[in-house]
């Protein structure tokens, strides 16, 4: 019956085993430099608007000496140099020398800083991605909303683009005064396609520019980007979305995913996650496509969790699969504070992982709805 | 990763070996769909040794099975393990190409 038969054979690249000494860095996630890493001194280093300061930010905000940051046994270091506008750790004003945590963000004026520990490898990526990749990577990073340490919603993320790059973009905001939305979109594929591709997608989320659309209802808002985005129109590539709304007076959210796997819902305590699942198709490849929504209940404090699949899809150095359930015992663990939570979980994944430096984007987002 | 092609009477065999991550999708990419692609038969894809899924591969399947469906042709996917029966889950893929669990079922599918 087998009239003809063909078998081709390839061979995996070589992992890469690369020291994993870390390195204490600041990456901007404002400003024209958004995306650009900074690594800090064994002998600290001293931000402000003019040389002979370290890290000069010219701003208008930030002062010629501002503030200095050396390290110690358990990290860095921040001090305050008696700046007219002030420094700021996690939107707390520092007041003579206090510590910054990995994961913690600084403001110094209006630029924003995020602390983190990163290998050797992780480091020479930024260095070793070509221009146009990089030039993708930062505009991403520049549509990323800072951090929330304040009011009733508060956030923390982690964005690590691979050095392909992958298609990953998240966002969130007050759609009014009661209703919060935040989401998680992954393009298919690696390279600047994918990256601007999310990055089209997100600016329409961002502008609330989705044609019929009602930006409240989950449901609706996939449905308008499947007529959108049609995955012949862009270049074959399709994406998996995942999309809530959070009713601050109802304390609902309700969510749909197009193609994504489940985000999940943590009582504060964190004994538990419950996975949100809202399953629909990927995103541009059926027509006409209807979209259904779910809804949950949430417990003061509550935290939901929101990642691309970078963040689960490895090879341990032992060499198991992981998969969505090896990623959410490991953010059970060790309950800490919100802020630096997004680190602490990176790092714990990037330990875990056969490479020192990941396949795919690492986006997680940590939503906490006080 | 491993790619192997058997040209039966009335349907074309493919069978994937290994992960499909992006790595894998590069270097099945090619073959996969100029033998796909041009089949002038229904084609099934045996996925019983795949182990992994990634997006990427899944727009592969997307793509061939729209360049063989506009020719009047057809591609049936079978036998996922039960890691990669759950990606396609997820996804949502069975909506746009069928998936079945095993081979019978398959060549029953374009047959009938």
């Amino acid at each position: 019956m087998v009239a003809e038969r063909t078998t081709f054979y390839a061979l995996p690249a070589n992992a890469d085993l690369a020291d994993r000494a870390r390195a204490h860095c600041l990456e901007h996630l404002s400003g024209a430099d958004a995306g650009r890493r900074v690594t800090v001194p064994d002998e600290g280093l001293i931000i402000g608007r003019v040389a002979p300061a370290d890290l000069i930010l010219p701003e208008a905000d930030v002062s010629r000496s501002h503030c200095r940051l050396t390290r110690n046994a358990g990290g860095l270091v921040v001090t305050d140099l008696g700046s007219t506008n002030g420094t700021f750790v996690d939107e707390v004003r520092v007041i003579g020398s206090v510590a910054l945590p990995v994961g913690a963000v600084l403001r110094v004026g209006t630029r924003i800083l995020k602390h983190e520990l990163l290998t050797e490898s992780q480091l020479r990526k930024s260095v070793e991605m070509d221009r146009d990749i990089a030039a993708a990577a930062a505009y991403v990073k520049a549509l990323l909303p800072p951090p929330l340490t304040t009011g009733p919603v508060r956030t923390d993320w982690c964005y690590v683009p691979s050095t392909q790059l992958g298609g990953d973009a998240f966002g969130y905001g007050f759609l009014d005064a009661t209703r919060f939305a935040f989401y998680v979109v992954d393009v298919s594929g690696h390279g600047a396609g994918a990256a601007l591709h999310a990055v089209g997608v997100m600016n329409v989320l961002r502008q609330r520019t989705l044609p019929g659309a009602d930006m409240a209802d989950p449901g609706s808002v996939l449905a308008a980007l499947n007529a959108l985005f049609p995955m012949e129109q862009h270049a074959d590539m399709y994406f998996t979305v995942w999309y809530g709304v959070y009713d601050l007076v109802a304390r609902q959210l309700t969510y749909a995913a197009g193609g994504h796997h489940p985000a999940f819902l943590s009582p504060p305590w964190r004994d538990r996650a419950t996975p949100l699942r809202a399953k629909n198709p990927i995103i541009g490849a059926i027509p006409a496509r209807q979209y259904k929504s779910e809804s949950v209940a949430v417990p003061p404090g509550a935290l939901v969790y929101l990642f691309s699949d970078g963040v689960f899809e490895i090879v341990t150095s032992g060499g198991e699969i992981w998969n969505i359930d090896s990623f959410v015992t490991e953010l059970l663990t060790e309950p800490h504070s919100i802020s630096g939570e997004c680190q602490r979980i990176f790092q714990a994944v990037t330990a875990k992982s056969r490479t020192s430096e990941l396949d795919d984007d690492f986006s997680l987002v940590i939503v906490q709805l006080v | 990763m491993k790619i192997d092609h058997q040209n039966l009477d009335d349907v074309v065999r493919i069978a994937l070996d290994g992960r499909l991550d992006t790595a894998g999708v590069g270097q099945i990419e090619m073959p996969f769909s100029a033998q796909v692609g041009v089949s002038a038969k229904p084609v099934i894809v045996d996925l019983s040794a795949v182990s992994f899924l990634a997006s990427l591969a899944v727009r592969m399947f997307i793509s061939t099975g729209r360049v063989l469906a506009a020719r009047g042709g057809r591609m049936v996917l079978f036998a996922p393990t039960p890691e990669v029966a759950e990606i396609i889950e997820v996804m949502g893929l069975g909506e746009i190409i069928p998936v079945v669990a095993d081979e019978a079922a398959a060549l029953a599918q374009v047959r009938g």
